[in-house]
């Protein structure tokens, strides 16, 4: 079942933040996401009260006098974390959540939602993709890391899915596989 | 606490810092009277003086501190300056000054300035962010009384009532009182809301969600579950009010007090009717009423629950068979409908046949459907203790039979085997729970072995399976190596033997192949500090990446006792010898002690930031997470560590965290989780996650002795100040209130108990004949203690040998209560140094006993722990000479996989068909490694003990 993040959370989290892919911030970090965007940041129980996924995720849009550039991002969703332990994986979990972030950008009357994602991470690619979601573009070397110890650095791939507001689906586009930008390309408010 | 810092026009005063850091008090002093000279802000430098003055350790000075400071607040103009009124309150604070005087200086700032809203803010927001709520509730009431329609006053004033009445702290009046203040503010609101066709009288009503929610949580915890859902219910305050705006978490409130308040109708129609909404029918085409207002979230195990709960209280035919129809419905689309009706079945309030059978063909259908999904087990295992014993059979039998129905052929994709292999895993798990986990009862031992023989059989297969898999990934046949573990560690529980070194090795061969399984890192991090190889379990917690927030949950499966394991920083060199790591263990736990300071306060300042934002349900919440952060076992943990470290060898840090201990004078709550262990074990059975803590569970009381232990320790060092009460207490301390600790640490707390004792008669003034009787007498006992770590040293040789019988051929490893043993003689020892220190320095000062006949007692008591500190050099040294070389790497690799007796040993040549001679050979070698580096240790730290006992280096 789904339901707000409350700060007790903290304490059992270790399910999902195990998982090498997952990010572990500190407090700080997800006391922020709590308090400024409470209605995107929602945990995933199982029937004995474990967290086995989690969803975090913000509404911004890049300041106005960047207005006048290609890569300008107007008022949008942003997944930051999304995460399932790996033994509550394949249940549909990632979807339920990722659709209650949707539901909660499109009560901010958000564009589109979009993400990041590592390109080598086929399962997740392959999984937005099946839920709305398309490559916009693609980061170079975005990751500088890779936490599995398997090679030095990464691309992203940013991908989108339009909301109701974006009845033109104009912050889509096809083929964003070969749409290169730097990270230096993107605002890091 | 740590001493408030000095600030002067909202920055840190660096120049006063800086003198009263270096002690210079005079100095500072002058300082400040420059300051007032100048006429720089008069009342800011006046009460800095005065706080200078109590710092300073001459008691005169800090007389005329008070004085000074009593001078200021009273006088008339009274202190209007809000920072200056906030340092008086911090350093009050710090100070432990009289509680009923804190409020003081701020009711007669804000009686001068009635209009000024600021003062009265800051009054409020001071005793609020040091936690003072009763004085916060004053400045609320002053605030609201004088700015009526402030939203804010009213709810400031609600969140302190609210938490007077849940304060442990309060007295029983106090929080009746302050229930009924906060439910009749909030409900005032809640009509406010509900009557507002006019204007509004003043402030007090509820604007947001937020503001609902405190609500219903305060309702909630009042038990006043029918005012509470009258509001849900309510058209201008509900869930579909403008400020309910349809929230889920209104829903989720509404079905728990719908149960709470016993409302099983209502419950039962509401639950079908968020349901029904939830239907995929019931979505295309779009449905406008409010049935279907949530969609696809109705389908959430909260209802399902609810509605299960509800039919079998209401218990008659129709609404059993309706709930019965609804998860039909359903249960083609929803796993939430499929475990319901397992909830159903099972949680049935009459003893029925039918009904069992219902549930047994329930379990059998979920296990058919489910079996190829990892969490197959975890859905049917609360409703496994509901079967009758045939049911049990049958799921197994059935269980057996659709497995065997997704054998792959050769020819099949890899998914099949893949799906295969995981619908074993989940029958063995079921295996696992309903007869292997009551070894020994009910269970033969050969039962035991042939089930680690098949888990190990099937993880071999699995071997050839997911080659492409990502490395993230859990792999299908994983999870039979761990069963194959963990019916190990049940072996081991009664037996003994080679048991525990297998488990190793298998976590240690499944590791190569799935470096990021963290089920097995945890189990083997345990698991290696119990065979005495810590530096091994060092290199496993690396690969978890502890950091931020777990360090309080998860770093007590390494640091647990690591002092007396391995106590000294590690140098790890990857397997491909071109990686070293360097694992400091001292300067780890400095880190993570760190960390946990900074998040006590990170915590503090979001609570005082939700407070002003006006989040006030969260705020709650996050409040509730300040206890398990400040008074957190594993931060004392941490500590106890840290200090013990610091005892047995000579580590030294330039911060001093024994603030913590003000800290723990508080209820201690344990934050470890232990809930993050794969656990497969009967319901009734202590859980996985503590059958691996097998070395001397450490419960809150341990943690009170030790940090008993931390207290004496500083107070004989100087570096504690010892205050009237603390000494009364300590005279009189009950040795029977240690009785749970081992001999060494009763011995520990007894010795630094007779230290603590004389100094604190010397400072009660006793007698000068009693107190030299007293000197003798306890400097007589500490050799008796001294004796008592003799022995256990003496000991070791005989419980090593006790050690080695159970391995064919005799192999010399230490193991985790060996290497205690060793540093907690060490521990012993020094603690007697340290007594004997201070009794000498005392008796230097003072000439209580003669000279010469304390410094024969001393002598001998040195000369005693020098022979300690070689005897277990010498001790450690042959056994890291009997490890040298290969064979202790043969012996191991035998032990592994021939067994320890004569008769046929499955597990044995299972284990080599699946582990092979070579990886086996490289586990050996690591162990061996291990063991060398953790009598390194001893070796290191005898020396220390050694250089330390010399009568001159004492004093």
């Amino acid at each position: 079942m789904l339901r707000p993040f409350c700060p007790q959370d903290l304490l059992n989290m270790n399910l999902t933040n195990l998982d090498p892919l997952t990010e572990n911030y500190n407090l700080d970090f997800y006391m922020q996401y709590m308090m400024r965007w409470p209605s995107l940041f929602t945990v995933a129980e199982d029937q004995h009260g474990r967290i086995t996924g989690y969803m975090m995720g913000k509404v911004e849009e890049d300041p106005i006098y960047l207005k006048v550039l290609d890569t300008y991002m107007p008022w949008h969703g942003h997944v930051t974390a999304l995460t399932i332990a790996p033994q509550y994986r394949r249940l549909g979990l990632a979807q339920d959540l990722t659709t209650a972030l949707e539901r909660g950008c499109e009560d901010q009357d958000a564009w589109f939602v979009d993400l990041f994602v590592r390109e080598g991470n086929h399962t997740a690619v392959g999984m937005y993709r099946k839920m709305g979601y398309s490559v916009f573009r693609r980061v170079v070397d975005y990751y500088s890391d890779d936490p599995t110890g398997g090679k030095d650095g990464e691309d992203a791939f940013d991908m989108r899915k339009p909301l109701t507001r974006d009845k033109k689906k104009q912050h889509v586009r096809k083929n964003g596989e070969n749409f290169r930008v730097n990270p230096e390309d993107l605002y890091h408010g | 606490m740590a001493r408030p810092q000095f600030k002067r026009n909202g920055e840190i005063d660096k120049q006063l810092e800086d003198l009263v850091k270096a002690s210079s008090w005079k100095q500072a002093v002058a300082l400040c009277e420059r300051r007032i000279k100048k006429g720089d802000k008069s009342d800011a430098a006046s009460v800095a003086k005065a706080h200078v003055l109590q710092a300073c350790p001459d008691v005169g000075r800090q007389q005329q501190g008070t004085k000074e400071l009593e001078r200021i607040i009273s006088r008339d103009p009274p202190i209007l300056d809000i920072e200056v009124l906030r340092s008086v309150h911090i350093f009050a604070v710090f100070r432990k000054s009289p509680l009923d005087r804190l409020g003081t200086p701020w009711l007669r700032a804000a009686k001068a300035r009635p209009d000024d809203e600021k003062i009265i803010k800051a009054w409020f927001e001071t005793m609020f962010d040091t936690r003072y709520y009763k004085y916060a509730q004053e400045a609320a009431i002053m605030y609201k009384t004088r700015f009526p329609y402030n939203h804010q006053a009213h709810f400031w004033y609600i969140i302190t009532c609210q938490l007077l009445a849940e304060s442990k702290d309060s007295e029983s009046v106090v929080r009746k009182l302050n229930q009924g203040l906060v439910f009749g503010n909030l409900a005032k609101a809640a009509k406010a809301l509900t009557n507002a066709g006019g204007k509004l009288t003043n402030g007090l009503v509820l604007e947001n969600l937020e503001d609902l929610l405190l609500l219903l949580r305060v309702y909630q915890s009042q038990g006043r579950f029918q005012e509470a859902l009258d509001v849900l219910d309510d058209d201008r305050a509900g869930i579909f009010s403008r400020i309910g705006n349809k929230s889920w978490q209104l829903v989720r409130h509404k079905v728990e007090l719908l149960e709470l308040n016993g409302q099983w109708q209502e419950l039962w129609q509401f639950c079908r009717k968020v349901l029904s909404g939830s239907h995929p029918k019931a979505l295309f085409p779009k449905s406008t009423s409010t049935n279907s207002a949530f969609g696809r979230m109705g389908d959430d195990w909260a209802i399902w629950s609810r509605l299960i709960i509800a039919t079998n209280q209401i218990c008659t035919d129709d609404t059993f068979s309706q709930a019965e129809a609804c998860i039909d419905s359903f249960s083609v689309f929803s796993r939430n409908a499929r475990i319901a009706r397992l909830k159903l079945f099972a949680s049935y309030p009459i003893e029925d046949a039918d009904i069992k059978s219902k549930l047994s063909i329930a379990c059998q259908e979920h296990f058919t459907d489910f079996s190829t999904k990892y969490v197959c087990f975890l859905d049917l295992s609360p409703y496994l203790p509901s079967l009758r014993p045939e049911h049990k059979v049958e799921l197994i039998n059935t269980g057996a039979q659709h497995t065997r129905s997704l054998t792959p052929e050769p020819n099949d994709p890899e998914a099949k085997a893949i799906q295969w292999i995981t619908s074993e895993v989940n029958l063995l798990k079921l295996h696992y729970h309903l007869s292997v986990s009551n070894y020994p009862s009910n269970v033969a031992r050969p039962l035991l072995d042939f089930f680690v023989c098949r888990c190990l059989r099937l993880y071999k297969l699995s071997l050839a399976l997911d080659a492409d898999l990502p490395i993230s990934e859990r792999r299908a046949g994983d999870d039979a190596a761990i069963l194959a573990a963990m019916t190990l560690i049940h072996i081991w529980d009664l037996e003994e033997g080679t048991a525990l070194l297998r488990c190793v090795v298998i976590l240690e061969t499944l590791l190569l192949r799935s470096p990021h399984n963290y089920d097995a890192l945890l189990i083997l991090i345990r698991l290696c500090v119990n065979v005495g190889t810590p530096s091994l379990a060092m290199d496993h917690y690396l690969q978890l990446s502890v950091k931020n927030m777990q360090n309080a949950t998860l770093s007590w499966i390494l640091y647990t006792r690591i002092s007396m394991l391995h106590p000294y920083p590690y140098v790890s060199q990857s397997q491909n010898d071109e990686a070293v790591t360097v694992i400091n263990v001292p300067e780890n736990i400095t880190a993570a002690l760190e960390w946990h300071a900074g998040a006590a306060q990170l915590n503090s300042h979001y609570v005082n930031k939700m407070l002003r934002d006006g989040q006030y349900n969260m705020l709650l919440n996050a409040l509730a997470l300040e206890n398990p952060l400040r008074v957190g076992f594993a931060r004392l943990l941490l500590l106890v560590e840290w200090s013990r470290i610091q005892r047995l060898t000579g580590a030294s840090s330039d911060v001093n965290y024994s603030n913590f201990l003000d800290d723990a004078s508080g209820e201690v709550q344990d934050n470890r989780d232990m809930k993050v262990f794969p656990n497969y074990e009967w319901q009734s059975h202590s859980p996985f996650g503590n059958r691996v803590e097998h070395n001397a569970p450490e419960d809150i009381l341990w943690l009170s002795h030790q940090l008993q232990i931390i207290n004496a320790w500083d107070i004989l060092d100087g570096s504690e100040h010892i205050n009237g009460e603390f000494l009364r207490n300590i005279c009189e301390a009950d040795p029977l209130s240690i009785d749970q600790s081992s001999d060494l640490e009763k011995a520990m707390i007894k010795i630094l108990l007779y230290g603590v004792q004389i100094l604190a008669s010397y400072k009660l003034g006793q007698k000068p004949e009693a107190f030299r009787e007293h000197i003798v007498k306890g400097l007589e006992r500490l050799a008796s203690f001294q004796e008592i770590a003799s022995q256990v040293l003496n000991g070791s040789s005989e419980f090593l040998e006790g050690l080695s019988t159970h391995w064919r051929p005799k192999l010399a490893t230490p193991n985790a209560s060996y290497l205690q043993h060793y540093f907690g003689v060490f521990d012993v020892c020094h603690a007697i140094r340290r007594c004997v220190s201070c009794v000498m320095n005392l008796n230097e000062e003072n000439k209580i006993v003669e000279p010469a006949s304390l410094l024969r007692l001393s002598a001998r008591l040195m000369a005693g722990n020098k022979s300690i500190a070689l005897k277990a050099e010498e001790q450690a040294s042959i056994m890291q000479r009997g490890l040298r070389g290969e064979r202790a790497v043969r012996d191991t690799v035998a032990a592994a996989f021939d067994g320890q007796d004569e008769r046929q040993d499955m597990i044995g040549e299972e284990l080599q068909k699946t582990i092979g001679q070579p990886n086996m050979e490289r586990i050996a070698e690591c162990l061996r490694d291990s063991w060398i580096e953790a009598l390194d240790g001893i070796v290191k730290a005898a020396r220390y003990l050694d250089s330390k006992s010399d009568l001159s280096k004492a004093l």
